[in-house]
């Protein structure tokens, strides 16, 4: 299982008054990215992810009340995904 | 992208330029206000059943920077796509800060100096810089100034604006504590900005006949006239020759401005226009000022 954090050049803004959990979150890269909006499920997938949390799938399919079978590939591509576009990285496997 | 997220991504970015290019900088007023100046949610209010702070929402991102590191940070930003706007001889009669404007991100205003702090500018910084704290700012940790030096200049900066039933000098001195207050007394005495302070916090009077009095009783009380606030301008400068200088500048029209307004660079019969409107404007209050008998600042 692998496990995330986010980058030290991530810059996230997550807008006042958002239900718990959040359903928007905005990223930028600074100094020079181009800011994104994640929602619903996509905002889930980071915020989960950069909470360390080892399995995401399971996480993400509890919030949105469907089985982690049903979200995994769609999560693992997303998480994919966002490391290759800088807004997430792989920590470091536990020793 | 909501204003407010801009302002946030703003103050990050320069951060991380600041922190890049070895320069140091401070994160003032909006995002970066700490959030024991803030005011609370009451329990109960939706969506949170728990007291929460209400983050300041902001048009702009203000940053105080090191004097002599700004012309690195001017250099540093344009390479990073920001543009100046405004210059500082541009802004306000202060002269005290920058705008920059970029192409996605909230404007940034760079303070040199902060209005109402007479001590020397470098040396008001360096105080501020030896007593900085770290805040997050969209995430990224953000050097700020220390808890009473925030209070000081959200104060200093209502009472600037005429603001002084603000909310901001209610929760920064008004509910603070005396020992709070003694803090902020003893900051603003090391940043020459007792003045300043005392126009925030209902005191001027103890400070008739000092520098500065004249012009932050006509600011924090709203004086409306501009020969008014011309002449204590001039009357708040140290020298002959900077109260001669702010006294030509405070006359003569604002090109840049003018070039914002119009779209384009404006003519010389256009500078020489606006220069006659304000000119004969100044005139004519001047003269009604005097046959009100009335030429003191702050008199209404």
């Amino acid at each position: 299982m692998t496990s995330y954090r986010m980058p030290p050049r991530v810059a996230y803004v997550v807008p006042d008054d958002e239900p718990d959990p959040p359903g928007t979150v905005f990223l930028m890269q600074v100094p020079d990215g181009t800011p994104r909006v994640l929602q619903n499920s996509a905002a889930w997938i980071w915020l989960v992810a950069v909470e360390g949390e080892p399995d995401v799938a399971a996480s993400v399919a509890h919030l949105a009340g469907r089985v982690k079978e049903e979200v995994a590939p769609d999560v693992e591509a997303f998480l994919e995904e966002l490391v290759g576009m800088g807004l997430l990285e792989e920590s470091a496997p536990p020793r | 992208m909501p204003r407010y997220v801009g302002t946030r991504f703003t103050h990050a970015v320069l951060q991380v330029l600041a922190s890049d290019h070895g320069i140091d900088l401070l994160h003032i007023k909006g995002p970066a206000v700490d959030d024991r100046l803030l005011a609370v949610r009451p329990p109960g209010d939706p969506p949170s059943s728990t007291p929460r702070p209400i983050p300041r929402q902001s048009v702009d991102a203000d940053v105080l920077v090191r004097p002599a590191h700004v012309a690195r940070l001017f250099e540093v930003m344009h390479r990073h796509g920001w543009v100046t706007a405004y210059d500082f001889v541009d802004g306000s009669a202060f002269e005290h800060a920058a705008t920059f404007t970029h192409p996605f991100l909230s404007p940034a205003d760079v303070h040199r100096q902060f209005p109402g702090i007479e001590a020397d500018a470098s040396t008001a910084f360096e105080r501020l810089w030896r007593e900085r704290r770290t805040a997050l700012v969209a995430g990224i940790p953000c050097l700020v100034p220390s808890l009473t030096a925030q209070r000081l200049l959200l104060i200093v900066h209502a009472a600037r604006g005429g603001a002084l039933q603000h909310s901001d000098i209610l929760r920064s001195w008004t509910e603070a504590t005396e020992e709070e207050r003694d803090e902020l007394q003893h900051l603003a005495r090391a940043l020459g900005a007792e003045v300043a302070l005392a126009a925030g916090t209902g005191r001027l009077d103890e400070y008739e006949g000092r520098r500065g009095y004249e012009l932050w009783r006509a600011l924090s009380t709203g004086e409306r006239s501009r020969v008014r606030l011309w002449l204590a301008r001039v009357k708040s400068e140290r020298t002959m020759s900077t109260k001669l200088r702010r006294a030509v500048r405070l006359v003569l029209p604002n090109r840049r401005r003018m070039h914002t307004v119009l779209g384009r660079r404006p003519t010389l019969a256009e500078v020489a226009g606006a220069y006659a409107t304000r000119a004969r404007a100044g005139l004519n209050e001047m003269v009604r000022l005097v046959r009100s008998g009335r030429t003191e600042p702050g008199q209404r």
